[in-house]
């Protein structure tokens, strides 16, 4: 009886044990059944730290939070916590952080960053993660290296023109569709409302930005970074790029010495009459409490001859450090189901994700200005060099201080960008 | 007279120490010595090691001996020798400004006037000021469309410019922005020094008929040299490495007019990832400051000995 009463005893300790454990907290290892994507039956637990500068974006960051935190509905042993890096200082930190042997679980990864991460080593393949989703657009093959998945689009974000309906119904101009029309319209809005009429990123403070902004000028007239084995730099089509740029900038109607940060919110506050921007920089700007409003701003294709623009492209990935990756996966694989997705398109529109999920019509009747951008996302590229990927920011270094010095100062066109394939005549592909 | 032997004893003897041996010292010159192997010996050794290797911003363990490759690309390179340039110009005018207004504003304030305490308070502001916050103000100063700088130049009838974003200009407004920060320092350490001329010395002066400039020239400035020259030498290296007010007015830009060595070393490390190129700038960038340092030394060594024969 004694025995019997022991054994029992015995074994309700240990059920108890159990489910305590179970509930302690502790993360499953690595390679652990997802509960996400497919409802896999066991639960991985764990705090998943994701870095990412867009919690910092007024009237978007907080959407996409949002978003991002209904994995927790999804796994309630889950915790997402954000780590909030500015924009201009995010591949540094990253960097700094994964040299450290550190660094956050899951991350945003520009695509001219993409190269070296994957060079060094920094990003856990998702192979497992994409077979198991569906509907996935052709852009996620861009974040592959040696046949591995390695990150998955996360947005790809257009550029267009946008305007102030107002400015330039004031100074009595209608929206500009080729440079010269641009140059002749921003001097127009100067000259008769007295704001800048005008204006896109042209300092190297903001040298990583700029190279996708600038971008757009080189693929609009037709023209590339390189062949695939050779730097293109001084060709043609990139001479006349520059040519156009300078055009503008000397317009005299160019709001000169800005930066990003500083015209779009004088763009928000009805001061800048032109920019040419990305989709979410334009969601910002119409989002500021008191600021210019979605109907009050339109867009259109940039209007450069050939039709092609640059995107800011952007892809999620995996620490290859971390010590959640079996939870970072299951997040991924959450995301790429087709209800998160839904909720990922309405928290980043305008933008393209992952899958063709569709923003909500009451969002897209609310912001009739965003056509513009996705015309223009038909016909975009990435900015990474191609066969040059990993040396891409010393070319960009290169290229950006040749088109500075050709703004500023008297140099033309073609000898800054004579003078930009010269320096980088020694980086190989 | 005679002089007994205990007396003798007393005076050709001296009192006999007993040194006892003692950890105390040993103890306090090993921490400052562990504190600067810690922080400068090993940091700097491993910086000149990774100056010979090709390490990356994400492989900080991960990179390879390439000899002198790095310093060979550096110094075949035009945009590293004009960083040299640039920060020797930058330097010079940092150093030169600061000291004769730095100087010429403490000869005003250490003269008796009303609002006297005042004066003082407010020039010595700049100092107090964080530099994050200098550069802000400076940068809405220099601000193309909306600044004062060309609201006031457009006033006076000499247009406008593109204070931080033409090559001309760059440089300009970034030394100002210094020389508007560091001037009250020199401002301060110079009228201590001041205050420390004797009073007998200015009456001389005056009853010998000597006035102003000469007064200065003669009696004062001989003076104030010693300090002048600690404080000329501190300016130069606080300006060879100075960072913050630059990386924020201009990012070295426009079109790397003001690319000292502190931000060359800067853009390679961390916006083209390659940490021992960056060292090299780095160990060649202190080399230079080690230079300027002992040819401040020899000239401080050759005056001092002429002042001692004299």
């Amino acid at each position: 009886m004694r025995t019997t009463y022991t054994v029992r005893l015995s074994a309700v300790v240990l059920a108890v044990g159990m489910a305590l454990a179970g509930c302690s907290g502790t993360t499953a290892p690595s390679g652990a059944p997802a509960s996400g994507g497919s409802g896999g039956a066991a639960k991985i637990s764990g705090t998943l730290t994701f870095a990412n500068w867009q919690w910092l974006e007024p009237g978007r960051g907080d959407k996409i939070l949002a978003a991002v935190k209904k994995y927790e509905t999804k796994n309630p042993d889950a915790k997402v916590v954000k780590q909030e890096i500015t924009r201009a200082d995010y591949e540094k930190t990253i960097s700094t952080q994964i040299g450290a042997g550190a660094g956050p679980d899951i991350l945003i990864v520009p695509d001219p960053f993409f190269p070296e991460l994957v060079a060094a080593g920094a990003l856990e393949p998702v192979d497992d993660v994409v077979q198991a989703a569906s509907g996935l657009r052709e852009t996620n093959n861009n974040y592959k290296a040696d046949g591995k998945q390695m990150s998955i689009l996360w947005e790809a974000v257009p550029y267009a023109l946008v305007w102030n309906k107002a400015l330039l119904e004031k100074a009595g101009v209608k929206p500009p569709t080729n440079v010269d029309e641009l140059a002749a319209a921003a001097k127009a809005i100067k000259d008769k409302t007295g704001k800048t009429g005008f204006i896109v990123r042209h300092q190297l403070n903001e040298e990583s930005p700029w190279w996708s902004d600038y971008s757009n000028w080189v693929f609009g007239y037709g023209g590339a970074w390189s062949d695939g084995k050779a730097l293109t730099l001084n060709r043609q089509e990139n001479i006349d790029a520059l040519a156009a740029l300078q055009k503008v900038y000397k317009s005299g109607g160019f709001g000169v010495g800005d930066d990003a940060s500083t015209y779009r919110s004088k763009f928000a506050a009805g001061e800048v009459g032109m920019m040419i921007d990305n989709s979410s920089a334009a969601l910002t700007v119409v989002s500021k409490a008191g600021g210019i409003k979605p109907t009050e701003i339109a867009s259109a294709p940039l209007p450069f001859p050939k039709g092609g623009s640059a995107y800011a492209g952007f892809s999620i990935g995996i620490n290859s450090q971390s010590k959640n990756k079996a939870l970072a996966k299951d997040f991924l694989k959450w995301m790429l189901g087709s209800e998160a997705q839904s909720t990922m398109a309405d928290a980043l529109f305008p933008s393209g994700i992952a899958t063709a999920a569709k923003p909500s019509d009451a969002l897209t009747a609310q912001h009739p200005w965003t056509d513009g951008f996705y015309k223009q996302l038909e016909n975009s590229s990435g900015v990474v060099i191609k066969g040059f990927e990993a040396s891409t920011p010393q070319v960009r270094t290169i290229v950006l201080t040749e088109v500075a010095r050709c703004l500023s100062t008297g140099t033309s066109p073609k000898e800054a960008m004579d003078a930009a394939q010269q320096k980088a005549a020694s980086i190989k592909p | 007279m005679a002089i007994t032997a205990p007396a003798r004893a007393r005076l050709t003897s001296h009192p006999r120490r007993r040194h006892r041996f003692s950890f105390t010292p040993y103890a306090l010159v090993g921490l400052a010595t562990l504190y600067v192997l810690a922080f400068a010996a090993v940091p700097l050794v491993k910086g000149i090691d990774l100056s010979f290797t090709d390490t990356r911003l994400l492989r900080p363990t991960g990179g390879r001996y390439i000899g002198l490759a790095n310093y060979v690309d550096l110094l075949s390179s035009g945009s590293f020798l004009k960083s040299v340039v640039t920060t020797l110009v930058y330097t010079f005018f940092c150093v030169v400004l600061c000291l004769l207004i730095g100087t010429f504003t403490a000869v005003i304030i250490n003269r008796e006037f009303p609002g006297r305490t005042v004066a003082r308070g407010i020039l010595v502001m700049p100092w107090a000021v964080p530099t994050v916050a200098v550069a802000l103000v400076f940068r809405w100063i220099y601000n193309d469309q909306s600044g004062i700088a060309n609201a006031t130049t457009s006033v006076l009838g000499l247009g406008t410019h593109g204070w931080l974003t033409d090559p001309d200009y760059g440089m300009l407004s970034v030394i100002v922005a210094t020389v508007w920060k560091i001037t009250p320092f020199v401002m301060l350490v110079v009228l201590a020094a001041l205050q420390a001329v004797p009073d007998e010395l200015y009456e001389a002066a005056r009853v010998d008929g000597s006035r102003g400039w000469t007064t200065f020239s003669l009696i004062v400035l001989p003076y104030l040299m010693p300090t002048l020259r600690v404080v000329g030498l501190l300016i130069t290296i606080w300006s060879f490495r100075r960072f913050e007010i630059i990386w924020l007015l201009t990012g070295g830009g426009p079109v790397d007019a003001t690319n000292t060595i502190v931000i060359h070393v800067y853009r390679e490390a961390f916006a083209n990832s390659r940490l021992g190129m960056a060292a090299a700038a780095g160990v060649l960038g202190l080399v230079l400051a080690l230079v300027v340092t002992v040819v401040y030394f020899i000239i401080e060594n050759r005056q001092s000995r002429t002042a001692g024969e004299a």
